[in-house]
């Protein structure tokens, strides 16, 4: 395990483990983090798989991660690598189990007095309206042939069929689609595992928030977003369900069996990788980019699914008072290209994080940089950041995507008593809709890391600017 | 003799099993994964099916990711619970199973089997592994 010696301060939140640390580093290794929480991340093993991740074929500039770091699989959570798609490898480690997971904000008209004696009715009918936990099928269940529209046109399935607004597309990455995604590189396992999965929020810290705009740091940034204070907005935390983890699940055992005729040896399995420009390479990118299609209809099937609620709870006619300020994915690999060379990001629990003027994101956030939505865990607040300039020079446009755990599940359960904790959040304002104690306990406030020290962190170092603060009034979850 | 604790892990689930041999160890990590995946659920359907699995991977290790995954994805989507496991052969990195399951609801959301830190060991009682779950 690495101490404390062989790091190097480069900035004051920035470290480095120079590429000679290891002999099969192709580059240095580099975290963001303030000097208060060095110590406990050298308990864990997250820099370990960060010197793994600097092996990879073909990174460039350093392996990076983000000051939310904490131990993944292959690649640490908070992760981020470029890695030259000349020569470089793509790896679904570098992704997750969970293909695209991601968050999107949907904002309002209303502050929270306007509607806060609704609020137990608009949290109820939500987790009555929208699937949560184990167990509950959608009610767009997906036969064959049009679950293969969905991983291929995402979004645009969503607008087709009437569960989406045009200007929907325009306020999510990638415009809610990957144009190269290609459901025949996604199996028929996968798609079955996913069959009735299309508008579920699944379980663990999975959920749909109801928040209220508590902070406004950039009043000008904030204006822009269509963020006021008090102001009443919803967040949407979840991903591509069964069929993402399913379709990782296999890539990794595929690309394990293939590494060696390519002449490819890594430290770790669940880091197996292939050439980019390889076959087995092309179909994961062609399949993680039809499992994120899939997340993002996930996402706007749930969004309509909350239109439906908002409006019949409120008594509003338009549901378009509820719209979309962005929605991010932060598993995910991407085409993006830095200084005339082309890259696949890989993202890995870090969110992408583009800066004013960049082409890529609407014209809409050209002065302000892309929105970067951050959630908090249960109970606790999120926040709402904008990518600078300075990601784009020195992290390949990225930010972190959350706080890490601090509890085992079994530890929270241990000292963690329901009632109270139930009794907490109610004092603390926040109507719960839980679809287990157990899975409420487990994700406690208590049993995760200072979000609030994250944030610091990503401010301080300039890799994003804070715009808002939200905290949650009423929590939606399995 | 078959045995299997969940060890304490930050954010996931890890399981550590002994056997007296392989299709022990095996076993003993599939009623484990049984038992986390169905916890608390008491209803049981009564039809009992059948089912012959064959498995062929690199390693004893890939090849108990595959069993594992292959549970998992019978639990998660056909809704199959595992009752009994009439035989299991391992030769090589090959594994021949034939296992009872009922219907039944899982109650817990697995993403994955994963081959975090998966290393068979030989332990004095037999072999012994630790198998992370992503959740």
């Amino acid at each position: 395990m690495i101490n404390k010696e062989q790091i190097r301060k480069i900035g004051d939140y920035l470290w480095e483990i120079p590429h000679t640390y290891r002999s099969n580093m192709e580059v240095a290794a580099r975290f963001y983090l303030s000097e208060s929480a060095l110590d406990s991340l050298l308990a864990e093993s997250s820099l370990e798989q960060l010197i793994n991740v600097a092996c990879l074929p073909g990174i460039d500039r350093y392996a990076l991660a983000m000051p939310d770091i904490h131990q993944g699989y292959g690649f640490p959570i908070g992760g981020v690598a470029g890695i030259r798609t000349a020569d470089g490898v793509i790896s679904p480690g570098g992704v997750g189990y969970d293909i695209n997971c991601g968050v999107r904000l949907l904002t309002s008209q209303f502050t929270l007095a306007e509607i806060k004696a609704r609020l137990p009715d608009l949290a109820s009918e939500m987790q009555r309206d929208i699937p949560s936990g184990v167990g509950r099928g959608g009610q767009f269940a997906l036969e064959q042939q049009e679950m293969d529209k969905v991983l291929n046109q995402g979004m645009r399935w969503c607008l087709k069929h009437g569960y989406a607004e045009q200007s929907d597309l325009a306020a999510v990455e990638e415009y809610g689609c990957f144009g190269h995604a290609d459901a025949k590189c996604v199996s028929d396992q996968a798609k079955r595992r996913g069959a009735d999965q299309l508008g579920t929020i699944g379980s663990g810290n999975h959920f749909v928030e109801v928040q209220q705009v508590s902070s406004i740091f950039d009043e000008e940034l904030a204006a822009a977003f269509g963020l006021f204070a008090e102001q009443i907005v919803i967040m949407i935390h979840t991903g591509s369900r069964g069929l993402g983890h399913q379709t990782c699940s296999e890539y990794v055992r595929l690309m394990n069996q293939i590494m060696h005729k390519y002449k490819i040896n890594l430290p770790d399995r669940e880091l197996a990788a292939a050439p980019f420009r390889s076959s087995e390479g092309q179909d994961y990118f062609r399949a993680m980019a039809a499992a994120a299609n899939f997340a993002w209809a996930n996402r706007q099937m749930i969004t309509f699914q909350i239109r439906n609620v908002w409006k019949r709870v409120l008594a509003i006619k338009h549901s378009e008072d509820l719209r979309i300020l962005y929605d991010v994915a932060h598993n995910i690999a991407k085409l993006e290209h830095y200084q005339d060379r082309e890259f696949i990001v890989h993202r890995k629990g870090a969110t992408r994080a583009f800066g004013p003027k960049n082409p890529q994101i609407h014209e809409k956030f050209a002065l302000s940089g892309q929105p970067v939505l951050i959630p908090g865990s249960m109970g606790t607040a999120s926040y709402v950041l904008a990518g600078t300039e300075y990601a784009m020079q020195h992290t390949f446009g990225s930010c972190c995507h959350g706080a890490g755990r601090r509890l085992s599940r079994n530890k929270a359960k241990k000292i963690l008593d329901y009632n109270k904790l139930l009794s907490s959040l109610e004092e603390y304002g926040v109507v719960v809709r839980a679809g287990s104690r157990s899975g409420l306990v487990e994700e406690a406030p208590q049993a995760y890391k200072d979000i609030d020290q994250v944030i610091e962190t990503v401010a301080q170092s300039g890799i994003a600017k804070v715009v808002a603060k939200l905290k949650p009034v009423a929590v939606i979850k399995g | 003799m078959q045995t299997y604790k969940l060890l304490d892990h930050t954010a996931d689930i890890q399981i550590q099993a002994q056997g007296s041999d392989l299709p022990e160890l095996f076993s003993a990590l599939a009623y484990a994964l049984t038992d986390y995946v169905f916890e608390g659920q008491s209803s049981l359907g009564d039809e009992n099916k059948v089912i012959n699995i064959e498995l062929a991977a690199s390693d004893h290790e890939a090849l108990l990711v595959d069993w594992l995954s292959k549970l998992l994805y019978l639990a998660t989507v056909d809704k199959l619970r595992l009752r009994a496991l009439e035989k299991i052969e391992i030769e090589g990195a090959k594994l021949k199973a034939q296992a009872k399951f009922c219907q039944c609801w899982p109650t817990r959301d697995v993403k994955a089997i994963t081959y975090h830190a998966l290393k068979i060991e030989p332990v004095p009682e037999g072999v012994q592994a630790v198998v992370t779950l992503d959740i």
